[in-house]
């Protein structure tokens, strides 16, 4: 059996709002295998951006244990959860969050040139990364000369352009039509294929019920979870029908 | 390391960078401007000291001062010459003349060629000619006032319509001679109907020793002179350096305090601007180091562009000062130069902390909220 990327230990985050304490996860236990493909639902005020947040790094608990990769990241620097953020994590957003400034290539690029690697290497990297994702056409163009799907792809080049062991990618087809939808996660899904583990938030019944395995989450805890058959079946290219 | 976007980012806010950096440039180019007056002084005085070591310059009270030239106004009764010569330790004493030409805004000075020894001029050099025959209408030009005027052997000049040609060209030596015309006594006193009158009695000891007390006995018997020694013209030269460096340090200061205020108000207008970015590249990875680099870097791309600009117009005005004067007040030294580049350096960095530490404090989380 593969080695757990991810195993979260009753977690628990509280938000304090005044003098009155909010806990928005409520020890969360969760295991993930490398490579795993996982979708967490859930309606809005459930948690989900909270954990996904703690998952990502970007948030610590206000207890519990997580480790990414056997490391306890509980107790990591600042600049300790950059370095994962930027190695081993890849985040593609509902909202794409690119820099408006800069082109696709460069856009896609920064991570890795945040990372000390040269702009030349990056650059030509980032380029065969937006080929990968069908838009390397578009490696010139600023993010607002793009649709919301291209935009969408070179987010998740950018996602990838770090090798990342992990994708988490919370709700990437929410702010698009389902055509450049279907795209987006026929993109995702072709990572899983190569081993990627994917962690996809989404409140898209359809959308969560093709990964290996389907957690439901409210208030802050995990009511369900559902091994999928057929997410399995995703690893053999299946069509995507949703 | 993102020097590419840094860039770009200023010169997508050019008009506010522009303004931003043209702060920089006023406070660098007063501090050039005025610094370089202080520094022109002292290595004129400098200079000039060497010229006038050993010897006595006797000038109308008043008239020795070093904002202007020694003596230039300054009128002194002829008979005072030979009396100076009887004073006990004085070996000689010789009048000269020191007048400004107003058709051509040429400094004369009008010296006894036969004892240039008195004046340390015996051992100057010449680019080309030589001295002129006493009582010649003859004159010798310094290297400066040669080039500015596009003067050279076999010229002639018109003192008070007077023809005079020019047979010497002096090496440059640095010196306020570079801006003088020398021409001998006899001639230029006749042309300017100064031969009742000397300009600076120039007393040579017979010992070095004896300058300070023939200095004071000068000054004791004629109530309307002053009589420097070397030390006593170091003495007022330093002086009003002194006074010129407070000035320039506190214009310095004050123009500087208004450029940093310049960098803050616009770095963190930048800053606010690119929260949400700078939140995105958190997320993504990107070390506090790297952030606060970036906003830093802009602040010294500023700094730089104003600080070059600066230090040509603060030389630029150098030359409208030394030309409105028509001697090299100011000079704008390597050493002034390179100092008031790093002092602008240093504001730009000192200024740009704030924004930055602003935008390192960023929280990606907010950036990347969904309804963000």
């Amino acid at each position: 059996m593969k080695e757990n990327i991810l195993e979260m230990k009753d977690v628990w985050k509280v938000y304090l709002l005044g003098r009155v304490e909010v806990p928005a996860i409520r020890g969360i236990n969760l295991s993930v295998r490398d490579g795993e493909y996982i979708s967490i639902t859930g309606p809005s005020g459930s948690g989900k951006s909270t954990l996904l947040n703690i998952i990502g790094c970007l948030d610590s608990p206000t207890s519990g244990s997580i480790y990414l990769r056997g490391v306890d990241i509980s107790v990591l620097s600042e600049n300790e959860l950059a370095t994962i953020r930027r190695r081993t994590i890849g985040f593609v957003f509902q909202t794409f969050n690119l820099i408006p400034g800069l082109t696709a290539e460069e856009n896609v690029a920064l991570p890795m040139r945040f990372d000390g690697v040269s702009k030349r290497e990056a650059m030509g990297r980032a380029v065969e990364l937006l080929n990968l994702v069908g838009i390397g056409e578009r490696a010139k163009h600023k993010p607002l000369e793009m649709s919301g799907g291209e935009r969408q792809r070179v987010a998740i080049a950018r996602a990838l352009i770090n090798n990342p062991k992990m994708v988490l990618a919370d709700e990437p087809t929410g702010n698009l039509d389902s055509k450049s939808g279907r795209k987006v996660i026929e993109v995702l899904e072709d990572l899983y294929n190569k081993g990627i583990t994917l962690i996809l938030i989404t409140h898209d019944e359809k959308l969560a019920m093709r990964a290996e395995r389907e957690l439901h989450i409210e208030d802050g805890r995990f009511v369900s979870e559902r091994e999928n058959k057929k997410g399995k079946e995703n690893k053999k290219g299946e069509k995507i029908g949703y | 390391m993102f020097l590419d976007m840094v860039l770009r980012s200023v010169w997508r806010h050019r008009i506010r960078s522009f303004l931003t950096a043209f702060g920089i440039v006023l406070a660098i180019a007063a501090i050039v401007s005025l610094g370089s007056i202080s520094e022109g002084i002292n290595s004129m005085a400098e200079e000039q000291m060497k010229l006038a070591s050993k010897l006595v310059m006797v000038v109308e009270k008043g008239g020795g001062n070093m904002q202007s030239i020694p003596g230039l106004n300054s009128r002194l009764d002829m008979d005072m010459v030979d009396e100076i010569g009887e004073i006990e330790g004085v070996e000689a004493a010789s009048p000269t003349i020191r007048v400004m030409e107003p058709s051509s805004n040429l400094f004369i000075s009008g010296v006894d060629l036969e004892n240039l020894e008195m004046f340390n001029l015996e051992n100057i050099e010449f680019k080309e000619g030589g001295w002129p025959e006493e009582g010649s209408k003859e004159l010798v030009l310094g290297y400066s006032v040669a080039e500015a005027k596009d003067l050279g052997v076999g010229d002639e000049v018109k003192l008070r319509g007077e023809k005079y040609s020019i047979v010497g060209i002096l090496k440059e030596s640095k010196s306020f001679i570079d801006y003088a015309a020398i021409g001998p006594y006899k001639s230029i006193a006749e042309t300017y109907g100064m031969e009742s009158y000397a300009s600076v009695i120039v007393v040579k000891p017979a010992d070095v020793k004896e300058s300070d007390r023939i200095a004071d006995e000068i000054e004791e018997r004629y109530s309307d002179v002053d009589a420097l020694t070397t030390s006593e013209m170091i003495k007022r030269a330093k002086k009003a350096i002194d006074q010129l460096r407070i000035m320039t340090l506190a214009i310095g200061i004050i123009s500087s305090i208004v450029a940093a205020i310049g960098i803050i108000n616009t770095m963190m207008m930048i800053v606010t601007e690119r929260k949400r970015e700078f939140g995105i590249m958190k997320a993504l990875g990107a070390e506090g180091g790297t952030i606060l680099m970036m906003v830093i870097e802009e602040g010294l791309i500023l700094a730089i562009a104003g600080g070059v600009v600066g230090i040509i117009v603060g030389y630029l005005g150098t030359d409208v000062l030394n030309s409105q004067m028509g001697f090299p007040i100011a000079s704008v030294t390597p050493r002034l130069a390179l100092l008031s580049f790093i002092y602008g350096i240093l504001i730009a960095v000192i200024a740009s902390l704030y924004p930055a530490y602003q935008a390192v404090s960023v929280d990606p989380i907010e950036a990347i909220r969904n309804d963000a």
